[in-house]
């Protein structure tokens, strides 16, 4: 008997060759069984046709078996070939690594710059998929929307009057319901009392609904109840999650417990769940602690323009709709009641509203993180396909031995997707640690952004880029591979027609990669300028050297006289500090809040909604020499300006050309019921809410003459180190406001850096993404050109030995890299000129054609392509003809 | 000659990879060889034999791969695995001491406690 010696794992190679039918093969095997069985019993000495009843007898029936052998053989196939293709994938894996750990120096690159690449686009999607893509965490998100009242000057927002949002909710046919919160809370609003010592805290007061219209529930206890949403019910208060865990230790037993907040006792009825994060979504980059029922009432409607408001359309209506419905709604009303303040509703998607203003930006960076990946790419696959032409003979000897081209591709294939699949782990590592970063980030106004982590979707969007980072990387060298050994031994890549499509392959991949830099680097260029010019912006007053602190009262006072008295100890003290050069007080500070009301001259009649809208601030005499806001005409407040004495405003440049024209403002009234103010100075204008906004009307009140105001900020201008003096500030307003000493001593230097954070963010991050682009432009055309040198040492020594000069030789190689740069940089250039006009929204002080930007990234192109060629065109020229000669 | 004795269950595995364990043979050599060492003491219905040589080959037990016989007939071969071959080792243990212990019991004297 013979038996082929076949090694179980070589079984496989046949198998590839020859498909073959586990069900034909099975009837083969029981045929031969029957006769061999038959063919045993005949010469047993049975006649034939007993013979092969016996046969068919032992077997069992045969029909029967035959159909469960046939099935049991089909299923052992399918096992045993899913087995084997996991053993052939798993044999390719490892001759993958075994490869690749031979080739350590480009590993290593190639497992950095994807890691880079993969780290900075997961970290960039759980951003965008934060605070874009993922549904905000309320019921039914999509048919929840913003109303504003578009105020008189067709632009700013305004909030709406109480009646104005019960009529509308009750008016409307499109909206199922509506909810709204209290828009002028001020940080630090809510001072809780708690075994001896006094915490300023922030509280929202929201409409009786609003939990329930949100669709969040409770974490702990229950939400408002209609009979403490009534004006002048005892207070009741729900904690956020943060304030609960913080402050109370996530006691489980608080609700029911009262606190002492602004010197009343308020009932705990819940708590938050973590998931709702009021200020995440709302106010993005402070804190909120608390929420209160705020009352729709007549007393609140006094309050004017003070809810924002939230409406939840009824299933199947269009916000088209709605917004026909309440822009007419909003006539009918301004119509109907000319005692009201104006209603002109401007209807927007909720989430649109929260995170509009990012939107762009985002995008951006996603578009930077696709191009940063498509560079990657790029400069890999040029790498590999020299890899792979370097490795000619080897798969050349592969293909002989009966590797089909087909596996020699799958081999290809399979390396990269190693390579990608081992750069995402590292890639994932740096996007946990970037997104951490990145979430805790708490000053960024950007909302939502502490929901971003690193989870199953992310997971899923890095398994994805890597795998088609890796498919696209091996697609060209995998096509590389040689179709036949015929083709594969003869080709030696060096002159052949081979190695000239190698070059010229790799040459465009390096030109796409210069274009793909170019385009980040102008884009990147033009928001650096638009950021310097940002904070170039006059913003009206000095930050350097100036701290603030807030020292509200822990009491409100009974009589404005012994207010005065409390103010103006402040001040005495904080003057007498060493080191102290002024020192005012202020009930909002830049940056801060605002609220506005219409003012005008005395004697000007406006339309009821055409009246100016000036911003309202209340300081202390000293307030704006501390601020750095310089006196333009007249006077600055002074002690004189109390009770009793004249009314008296100051008013910024603004609001003087706005009510007085080409007049002198000084000595001008507004009026007001029933003394108008006298105007006795004009200061500059100030920035207050967006370093990139125009200046607005201003409208200052002596704090010592006007109480109608919630907080009171220290203002200090130093010329000291602020560390030390926030020490002796407090010791010396120890002794009469011990609370105040507490809170948090700010450089108002923060304040601005806080607006300017958002565009700080991208233009780090894109300046980030672009410095990295520059970088593997340069390795790429580095690679490359030095690959050329390498190729070409042969002829170079010809050139030299027949009389070439070093210089010459150089100055050719130095061309050839800035022509190969060149290309990249012309198709960047158009390349740019079509992606940044779309980013017009984000520059500031700058077009988008600002020729600088251009001329800056093409200089830097310019730059790192000639020190990628310089080194390669050194070693040309340093060639020994005769040692060059002898080789070749 | 008595009736052929029924095969205690799990025991064909063991003999089939007994039968293989000195060279490679196709199903019907198999069913020769069974008979052949048992004199025809066991019955071993042929189909059964395919089967567990199917399940066995699923298992990685046993590999096969076509071959032609003696009579230059084309047939299937079937060779034991390195992991065929330690199944083998350790079943033929645990058989070899579970038949000892039972027939050690069954012959004993009877009756006493």
């Amino acid at each position: 008997m013979r038996t082929p010696e076949i090694r179980p794992g070589i079984r496989r190679f046949f198998r590839l060759a020859a498909k073959h039918d586990p069900q034909a093969e099975a009837d083969d095997e029981i045929r031969l069984h029957l006769q061999l069985r038959t063919d045993r019993l005949i010469r047993d000495g049975l006649s034939p046709e007993a013979a092969r009843a016996e046969a068919e007898r032992r077997f069992g029936s045969v029909d029967a078996e035959r159909a469960r052998f046939r099935s049991s053989a089909q299923r052992r196939e399918e096992r045993m070939r899913v087995r084997e293709w996991i053993d052939s994938v798993s044999q390719d894996v490892r001759y993958a690594v075994r490869t690749l750990r031979r080739d350590a120096t480009f590993t290593v690159f190639a497992l950095a710059i994807i890691g880079l690449g993969i780290g900075a686009s997961a970290t960039v999607f759980s951003l965008v998929d934060g605070v874009l893509l993922r549904p905000m965490p309320f019921r039914e998100p999509a048919r929840l929307i913003w109303i504003a009242n578009i105020a008189d000057d067709g632009i700013a927002e305004w909030r709406l009057q109480v009646d104005h949002f019960l009529d509308l909710g009750a008016r409307s046919h499109s909206l199922e319901s509506m909810a709204g919160y209290f828009a002028y809370y001020g940080t630090g609003n809510a001072v809780l009392a708690r075994a001896g010592e006094t915490q300023r805290l922030t509280q929202v007061p929201v409409t009786c609904n609003f939990l329930p219209f949100l669709g969040v529930k409770p974490l702990i206890g229950r939400s408002f109840s209609a009979d403490e949403c009534l004006f002048g019910a005892s207070p009741t208060v729900l904690l956020t999650e943060a304030n609960w865990r913080q402050r109370f230790a996530s006691d489980p037993a608080i609700v029911g417990r009262t606190l002492t907040v602004n010197d009343a006792p308020a009932t705990v009825i819940g708590v938050l769940p973590a998931s709702f994060d009021f200020n995440s979504i709302f106010a993005p980059g402070s804190v909120v602690d608390f929420l209160t029922p705020f009352p729709l009432t007549e007393e609140t409607n006094r309050q004017g323009n003070s809810l924002a408001a939230i409406g939840r359309l009824k299933p199947n209506v269009s916000i088209e709709t709605a917004r026909s419905e309440l822009v007419a709604l909003g006539k009918g009303l301004t119509a109907e009641f000319p005692r009201r303040n104006t209603i002109r509703p401007r209807v927007l998607p909720l989430d649109q509203r929260i995170n509009g203003h990012v939107r762009p930006a985002l995008l951006m960076l996603a578009g930077a993180v696709v191009v940063v990946m498509l560079i990657v790419t790029a400069n890999l696959s040029s790498l590999q396909y020299a890899r792979m032409s370097s490795r000619q003979r080897e798969l050349a000897v592969r293909l002989a031995l009966g590797a089909g081209r087909g596996r020699l591709i799958r081999q290809a294939l399979t390396e990269s997707l190693v390579l990608t699949c081992g750069g995402a782990v590292i890639g994932l590592m740096l996007a946990v640690a970037g997104t951490r970063f990145v979430s805790h980030l708490g000053a960024f106004d950007i909302p939502l952004l502490a929901r971003m982590t690193v989870d199953a979707r992310v997971l899923s969007i890095v398994v994805l880029v890597a795998v088609l980072t890796g498919v696209l990387v091996g697609v060209l060298p995998a096509l590389h591979a040689p179709a036949d050994v015929h083709e594969a031994l003869k080709d030696n890549a060096r002159g052949s027609t081979r190695g000239g499509r190698h070059a010229r392959v790799r040459s465009v991949l390096v030109v796409v990669e210069v274009a793909a830099a170019c385009v980040l680097l102008v884009a990147s260029g033009l928001l650096v300028r638009s950021f310097m010019r940002v904070l170039d912006v006059d913003l009206g007053f000095h930050p350097e050297h100036t701290a603030t602190l807030r020292v509200d009262p822990a009491k409100r006072f009974d009589d404005m006289a012994t207010a005065n008295a409390f103010y103006a100890d402040v001040l005495r003290r904080v003057r007498a500090v060493p080191g102290v050069t002024h020192a005012g007080l202020a009930d909002l500070l830049p940056f801060a809040g605002d609220r506005s009301w219409g003012v005008a001259g005395v004697g000007q009649v406006y339309a009821r909604d055409q009246y100016p809208e000036a911003f309202i601030r209340v300081v202390s005499p000293g307030y704006f020499q501390a601020m750095g806001i310089s006196l333009r005409a007249g006077r600055a407040f002074g002690d004189g300006d109390v009770p009793g004495q004249d009314p008296v405003v100051v008013v910024n440049e603004t609001l003087a050309r706005t009510l007085w024209p080409g007049r002198d403002p000084i000595g001008q009234a507004i009026s007001r019921q029933p003394t108008p103010l006298r105007v006795v100075g004009v200061v500059a204008d100030v920035r207050h809410d967006a370093l990139e906004h125009a200046f607005t009307n201003e409208l200052y009140y002596p704090m010592t003459q006007f109480a109608d105001h919630s907080a009171v900020n220290l203002v200090v201008r130093t010329n000291l180190p602020s560390a030390s003096l926030a020490t002796s500030v407090r010791a010396a307003l120890m002794p009469i406001a011990p609370e105040a000493t507490k809170n948090q001593w700010r450089m108002l230097q923060e304040l601005v850096d806080k607006v300017a954070s958002p565009r700080r963010f991208v233009v780090m991050l894109l300046m980030g993404f672009a410095g990295f682009a520059l970088v593997l432009a340069a390795l790429g055309i580095y690679a490359l050109i030095s690959y050329g040198v390498s190729q070409r040492t042969q002829e170079i020594g010809i050139r030299l030995a027949l009389g070439a000069s070093a210089g010459n030789v150089r100055a050719g190689i130095m061309r050839g890299t800035l022509v190969l740069a060149g290309a990249g940089m012309a198709i960047g250039v158009v390349a740019a000129a079509l992606v940044v006009p779309s980013l017009s929204g984000m520059l500031f002080g700058v077009q988008w054609s600002d020729p600088a930007s251009f001329a800056v990234a093409l200089a830097l192109l310019v730059i790192v392509a000639a020190a990628a060629g310089h080194f390669p065109a050194r070693r040309a020229s340093r060639v020994d003809p005769s040692v060059a000669l002898r080789e070749a | 000659m008595s009736a052929p004795l029924p095969l205690v269950k799990g025991t064909l595995d063991l003999l089939v990879l007994k039968a293989l364990s000195w060279i490679p043979m196709h199903g019907f050599e198999i069913t020769e060889w069974v008979e052949a060492r048992s004199c025809g003491t066991l019955d071993v219905r042929d189909s059964a034999l395919y089967q567990a040589l199917h399940r066995m080959e699923e298992r990685g037990l046993v590999v096969a791969e076509w071959g032609v016989t003696e009579n230059n007939q084309r047939a299937r071969f079937y060779k034991l695995t390195k992991a065929g071959r330690a199944r083998l080792t350790a079943e033929t243990a645990q058989w070899v001491k579970y038949a000892t212990t039972l027939t050690s019991i069954l012959t004993s004297a009877p009756g006493i406690p």
